[in-house]
C-alpha cells in the first residue's frame, strides 16, 4: 500500500527528513510514532501528496507521490493533526461538500448519514463546526477521511489532544475500520496507543527511521525484564558505569521525566537478561556507591522504553 | 462544481459578505441624490450666505446625471475598498486557516474552488453595483428630473460590476500568492488605484480596465467603439489571473499542520 525508500525533505536549511524508508502492508494498523519535530508530519504530508519530497521514491496505491498532479489521485483519505473546517458549515454540509459531484447526491446523502453516526456526530450533525471541541472536530475528521470509503488512511495524530475518551473513541474507530479491511497508518506520541492496536511500528526520531518492525517481533525481541530504580539523589556516572559492565545489564536509560516530583532525583531503567541474578547484583553495585534508594521495581519493557532506547541511541550516536 | 458554488453562496450570505456589499453600495446610491439636492446646496448656503443659486449650479452638477457621476465616483473610490475588505480573506484565509487540505483530499479541484468564488462572488459584484446604480438612477430621477435613459445606466453598471470582477479576481490571485487577507486587499487596492492612475496620467484609459468605470461614468446612449476593447483586456486579465490563481495553488505546499 505505502512504499517509500530513501525520503529526503528539505525546508531551506533545514532537513526534516533524512532518508526514511518504510513500508505499510495492506490490510494493517502502522503506527508511526516519534516526539515532536522528529519529521512525522512532514512524512504524512508528502504520503497524502500535499507536499513534495526532495529527494527519495514515493509510493502510496501504487501511485509516485512524484508524479500525481493532484492529491485526491492518490485515493487515500487523510485526517491532518488538527483538522480545519469552515467553521460557518455544519457538520452534515461539510461532509455532503466533500462528497462531491450532484450525479450521486442521493448516494452523498446516505453515505454522510451513516458516516455522522458512526463517529457519533448524529445529534451534531445541523450544528455549525465552528462550536465543536477538539474531539469532535477530530470525529469529524475522521467522517471527511472516509468520505471516498477509501481502502488506505493516513492520519496524523488522531488522537494527541483528546481526553481519554476521546483518545478511546477514536483507536475503537480505528480498530474498526482495520476489521472492515482498511488500511491505517497513523502517528502518534502516544505510545501506549500504538501498543493497543497497532500491527507495526515505525520510530522516527530527527528525520531519521530508527526502527521498523511488527508489533510481536518488537515484543519478542524487546520483551525483557526491566528494572526501574528510583534513587533519591541524580545517579552518578560511576554508578551508571557499574551497571553497564555487569553481564546481566543489557541497557541503562536515564529517562527524561515530565513528573516534576523527580526533579532532583535519579531514574533509572535497567533492561536484563536474568531478572533474578540481575537484582542481586544491582543491589550490591547500589549499596557499594552508598545511594540511597527511593525504590526499585521490576517489570517488563513497554514500547515507551524502546522508544527511549532508539531515540537516545541515535542521540548519542549523533554526539 | 455544485457544491462548490452552494459553499460559497452559504459563505457570502452566513459571513455577511453580500449584505455588507449591499449596504455599502445602496448607501452610496441612495445618500447620493440626497446629498446632491438638499445636503450639499444647505452646507454651502451655510457657509456662504448670499450665494445666488446660478452661481452654486455653476460650482457643481446639480442635476440626475451630475448625481449618478458623482455616485460612480464614491464606488471606485469607496466601493472598491468596501469589496476589497470584505473579500480579501475569500482564497487567503481558507489557505492560512488549513481549511482546503481537506476537500484537496476529498477529491476537490483547484480550478473548482477558485472558479467557484469567481463565479458567486463575480455575479454579485456584477447585480450589485448594477441594481444600486438603478435604484440611485430612479432616486435621483425623482429628485430632479429623468435626463437619461435607463439603458447607459444599465450599461454602467455593469461596466462598474466587470471593474469590481476584476478587482476580485486581484484578490484571489494576491490571496493565493501571499496568504495574507490584509495584505492582499491592500496590494489589490494599490494595484486597481495605480492601474486607475496610469490610465489618466498617459490618457490610456481604453486599454486598461480602469476605462469600463470612465465610459461608464460618461453614460453615454451610444458607446464608442473603443469600450469593446476595454471589456475584452478586462476579461482577457480576469482570465489571466484566474489561471494564475490556480497554478499557484497546484504549486503550494500544504502543511496540513495548524501553527
Amino acid at each position: 500500500m505505502i512504499i517509500v525508500r530513501d525520503l529526503h525533505k528539505r525546508f531551506h536549511q533545514f532537513e526534516a527528513l533524512r532518508g526514511i524508508s518504510l513500508t505499510v502492508n495492506p490490510g494493517e494498523i502502522y503506527g508511526f510514532i516519534g516526539h515532536n519535530g522528529a519529521g512525522k508530519t512532514t512524512t504524512l504530508n508528502i504520503l497524502a501528496g500535499l507536499s513534495h519530497p526532495t529527494a527519495g521514491t514515493c509510493q502510496v496505491n501504487g501511485r509516485d507521490v512524484r508524479q500525481i498532479t493532484h492529491p485526491s489521485d492518490l485515493q487515500i483519505g487523510y485526517l491532518p493533526e488538527d483538522p480545519a473546517f469552515s467553521p460557518w458549515m455544519s457538520a452534515r454540509e461539510t461532509l455532503i461538500y466533500l462528497a462531491g459531484s450532484h450525479t450521486q447526491s442521493v448516494k452523498a446523502a446516505g453515505r454522510v448519514s451513516q458516516l455522522l453516526d458512526w463517529v457519533g456526530l448524529t445529534e451534531s450533525a445541523n450544528r455549525r463546526v465552528g462550536g465543536f471541541s477538539r474531539g469532535m472536530r477530530q470525529r469529524l475528521g475522521i467522517a471527511a477521511a472516509l468520505i471516498h470509503d477509501p481502502d488506505l488512511l493516513i492520519l496524523d495524530e488522531p488522537s494527541s489532544a483528546l481526553d481519554p475518551e476521546g483518545r478511546s473513541d477514536v483507536l475503537r474507530l480505528i480498530l474498526q475500520l482495520k476489521q472492515q479491511g482498511k488500511t491505517v497508518l497513523f502517528s502518534t506520541h502516544i505510545l501506549s496507543d500504538v501498543e493497543r492496536i497497532c500491527d507495526t511500528v515505525g520510530i522516527i526520531a530527527h528525520g531519521v527511521m530508527k526502527l521498523e518492525k511488527p508489533m510481536k517481533e518488537i515484543q519478542q525481541d524487546y520483551l525483557m525484564p526491566v528494572f526501574d530504580i528510583e534513587l533519591a539523589a541524580p545517579a552518578t556516572p560511576e554508578l551508571v558505569m557499574s551497571f553497564r559492565q555487569d553481564q546481566n545489564v543489557l541497557s541503562v536509560d536515564i529517562p527524561e521525566s515530565a513528573d516534576f516530583s523527580h526533579i532532583g532525583s535519579g531514574h533509572l531503567v535497567v533492561a536484563v537478561k536474568d531478572a533474578p541474578r540481575a537484582s542481586i547484583t544491582l543491589m550490591r553495585l547500589l549499596a557499594e556507591h552508598q545511594v540511597p534508594i527511593l525504590s526499585f521495581s521490576q517489570r517488563n519493557h513497554t514500547l515507551e522504553d524502546i522508544f527511549i532506547q532508539e531515540v537516545n541511541g541515535h542521540e548519542a550516536g549523533s554526539d | 462544481m455544485k457544491q462548490d458554488l452552494i459553499k460559497e453562496i452559504r459563505n457570502g450570505s452566513r459571513n455577511s459578505r453580500f449584505l455588507i456589499i449591499l449596504a455599502g453600495f445602496f448607501f452610496f446610491a441612495l445618500s447620493t441624490p440626497v446629498m446632491t439636492k438638499i445636503i450639499l446646496p444647505q452646507i454651502l448656503k451655510s457657509q456662504m450666505p448670499g450665494l445666488p443659486e446660478e452661481v452654486m449650479k455653476t460650482m457643481f452638477d446639480m442635476s440626475q446625471i451630475g448625481s449618478l457621476q458623482s455616485y460612480m465616483g464614491d464606488v471606485f473610490e469607496i466601493g472598491s475598498l468596501i469589496v476589497a475588505f470584505t473579500l480579501c480573506g475569500l482564497l487567503a484565509q481558507e489557505i492560512r486557516d488549513h481549511v482546503l487540505v481537506l476537500p484537496l483530499c476529498a477529491g476537490k479541484r483547484y480550478s473548482s474552488i477558485v472558479l467557484a468564488k469567481l463565479i458567486v462572488f463575480g455575479l454579485t459584484l456584477l447585480l450589485i453595483p448594477t441594481i444600486a446604480l438603478l435604484a440611485s438612477y430612479v432616486y435621483s430621477g425623482l429628485l430632479f428630473t429623468f435626463e437619461v435613459g435607463v439603458l447607459p445606466v444599465l450599461v454602467g453598471g455593469l461596466l462598474q460590476g466587470l471593474f469590481m470582477l476584476f478587482l476580485l479576481s486581484c484578490l484571489l490571485l494576491l490571496g493565493a500568492w501571499m496568504k495574507k487577507p490584509v495584505a492582499a486587499g491592500i496590494l489589490s487596492l494599490l494595484g486597481v488605484y495605480g492601474i486607475h492612475f496610469i490610465g489618466g496620467l498617459f490618457r490610456i484609459h481604453e486599454y486598461l480596465p480602469s476605462g469600463l468605470l470612465v465610459e461608464a461614468q460618461k453614460l453615454s446612449e451610444t458607446p464608442p467603439l473603443s469600450l469593446l476593447w476595454t471589456v475584452l483586456i478586462t476579461l482577457v486579465l480576469i482570465a489571466g489571473m484566474t489561471s494564475l490563481t490556480v497554478m499557484q495553488l497546484r504549486h503550494l505546499e500544504w502543511q496540513a499542520r495548524a501553527n
